[in-house]
């Protein structure tokens, strides 16, 4: 309904901006505008730090990044849910800090801790959450369908969210966030718990999405993030560590193959790179003669060992993980 | 706002209440018991000690009390419930919804709720006071404005609770030196100054009441002040939940 009427307000918002001297952007390509971003819950420890982003309009981008390294912090922040301690942001052309009111009815969020009202049904659920959005009744009733059909809960949409199992309320929530068409959309952790069916279907549901509405996830499955992104940010501690194209950050990583050995007490990679994670060395080579190679060496000096493809997990590893070496250093080259 | 957006917040209070307050009766209905039994228990000690002159105070406070806990003071444990536990006021954030309509949304579910146990009272009061119809064009509007002064206060509170545990019992402490300990139950007359019914919109409501009803013994400045009390505080409380509400989190 009122796309136009957005994006027409859109460009006003961004032009005023751009009159202003604020941060410039082009009207037409960025949702997202950070700079400096921060936030400290207790005035000791930083959450997030000075955290810079700008994201396109149409594109899926991932927050990766261990426990803690304040993925979540990052969106609660961008849904104007949090308010940061530090920085600047604009959404859709708009100071989300000055006017978050401007931007939030355009932005839809799947918290990642978020749990549906117990004694109502999935389609209810979609349904008022339309209906809060602005959609008419017959609008919401037709979007809460299609959603639910979508990720395969039109069978229980009439079940109380009580009676269903944790997948199906996970996927309830994301239904919501689907069927809103937002031109933003944010889903912390949206497919942790999903069995291997239910994951693609919001895969493919995101699939759809994209294009007319910008989307920014947190994963922690590394094939998720391999397969859906356009862009990738790395986080860590706090800090953005790294972002680019899949790809982009792929190369940051030496070889194509992984294997992964364990079970050995000292390494016997001369040549090659690799990195060591408690127990286990992360060996990184070219091509997978190489990597059967390394397999059967280990093997006869009582190790084990798996081969596997290069993947973000490596990437993740190299940047914030372990310590990495092309030569083995230290007590470590003992032999 | 424009009338569509007007319109879109008042289809949004109306489906909230539809969806967090009807479907709760239909299928939670031991609900609908205990929003009635507070009020109704101290009218039934009343009646037992102080004989059916009593009744007629404690009906007319139990009426007040059960308008102000079918808002505000359930709104406070409801709304820290769905804010902390089940991060729905995050996501709702990102609707068109804004603290206002929320909170209005959330008080008429409690309303339907507590409607049964209202609707026991009214019958009680009917029964016995025998009121007559055109009265109700100034009881209405009276109960109106606690109910929502009531409700955008107890919002506003909610929002500064971190646990659900503490909104559990704020509502039972607001509760009780809101709605029990000023004159709600008994005439403000009995106190040294009958002005202390100002202290509470309950005791407010409660006092408006039993002048009009009862034609009980209160200087009509009272009365007047009780009014003009009543409209600012449902004004403040409004503009409290507004403002200073903490519709984003700052944890
Ligand atoms: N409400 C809060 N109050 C205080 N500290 C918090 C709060 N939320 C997060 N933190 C702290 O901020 C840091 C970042 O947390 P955040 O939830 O953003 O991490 P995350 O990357 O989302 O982690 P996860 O993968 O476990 O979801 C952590 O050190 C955490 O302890
Ligand atoms: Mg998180």
């Amino acid at each position: 309904m009122s796309n136009q009427v957005n994006s027409v307000k859109y460009l006003l918002g961004a032009k005023r901006l751009l009159m202003a001297g604020g941060v410039s952007l082009d009207p037409h390509g960025i949702v997202i505008n950070a700079e400096g971003l921060g936030k400290t819950y207790d005035g000791v420890k930083w959450a997030l730090r000075n955290a810079d982003l700008s994201v396109n309009r149409g594109k899926v981008v991932t927050l990766l990044g261990p426990n803690g390294a304040g993925k979540t912090t990052l969106v609660r922040i961008l849904t104007t849910e949090l308010e940061p301690s530090t920085g600047k942001l604009i959404i859709l052309g708009e100071d989300a800090l000055r006017n978050p009111e401007r931007v939030r009815p355009r932005i839809a969020s799947i918290p990642q801790e978020a749990k549906p009202i117990y004694f109502v049904t999935p389609y209810e659920l979609v349904f008022s959450y339309l209906v809060f959005r602005g959609f008419s009744i017959s609008d919401a009733k037709a979007e809460a369908r299609r959603a639910l059909e979508e990720l395969g809960l039109w069978g229980v949409r009439n079940k109380i969210m009580n009676n269903l199992s944790g997948g199906y309320k996970r996927r309830a929530l994301v239904a919501m966030a689907l069927a809103s068409n937002a031109e933003l959309v944010f889903m912390d952790e949206p497919t942790t718990g999903l069995d291997v069916f239910s994951r693609r279907s919001v895969w493919d549901a995101l699939a759809r999405l994209k294009g007319n509405s910008t989307v920014i996830l947190t994963t922690h499955y590394i094939e998720e993030a391999e397969f859906l992104s356009d862009e990738v940010i790395i986080m860590n501690n706090g800090l953005v560590v790294s972002r680019g194209t899949v790809s982009e950050l792929l190369s940051k990583v030496n070889g194509e193959y992984v294997v992964e050995v364990y079970g050995i007490s000292k390494p016997i990679f001369e040549g090659y790179s690799y990195v060591k994670l408690n127990n286990r060395y992360l060996v990184y080579v070219d091509t997978s003669e190489d990597s059967s190679l390394i397999a059967s060496e280990c093997a006869k000096i009582g190790g084990k060992a798996l081969m596997r493809r290069k993947t973000l997990e490596d990437v993740v590893i190299r940047l914030i993980g372990g310590w990495y070496s092309d030569e083995p250093t230290g007590d470590l080259d003992s032999s | 706002m424009s009338l569509q957006g007007i319109w879109t917040q008042v289809k949004s209070v109306i489906v909230f209440a539809w969806f967090y307050g009807w479907l709760a009766v239909i299928r939670e209905p031991f609900w609908l018991v205990s929003s009635l039994l507070n009020p109704l228990s101290i009218v039934v000690i009343m009646t037992i000690f102080g004989g059916v002159r009593y009744m007629s105070f404690g009906l007319l406070g139990g009426l007040a009390m059960a308008v102000s806990s079918s808002g505000g003071f359930t709104i406070i444990g409801d709304a820290a419930y769905l804010r902390l536990e089940l991060k729905y006021q995050s996501m709702l954030i990102n609707t068109r919804l804004n603290p206002i309509s929320y909170t209005l949304g959330l008080a008429l579910s409690e309303l339907t709720y507590a409607l049964p146990g209202l609707a026991v009272f009214i019958i009680l009061i009917q029964l016995i006071m025998r009121i007559p119809a055109s009265l109700y064009l100034i009881i209405i509007p009276i109960l109106a404005l606690e109910w929502v002064a009531a409700s955008m206060l107890g919002f506003t509170l909610s929002t500064l609770m971190n646990d659900v545990r503490y909104g559990w019992s704020l509502s039972g402490i607001l509760g009780f030196l809101l709605g029990t300990l000023p004159p709600v139950f008994y005439p403000a007359y009995l106190l040294p100054t009958p002005y202390i019914a100002l202290v509470s919109p309950v005791s407010i409501v409660s006092t408006v009441l039993q002048y009009i009803i009862l034609k009980a013994n209160y200087p009509q400045e009272l009365i007047k002040l009780s009014v003009i009390v009543l409209l600012a505080e449902t004004v403040i409380f409004t503009i409290l939940a507004l403002r200073k509400s903490r519709w984003r989190s700052i944890y």
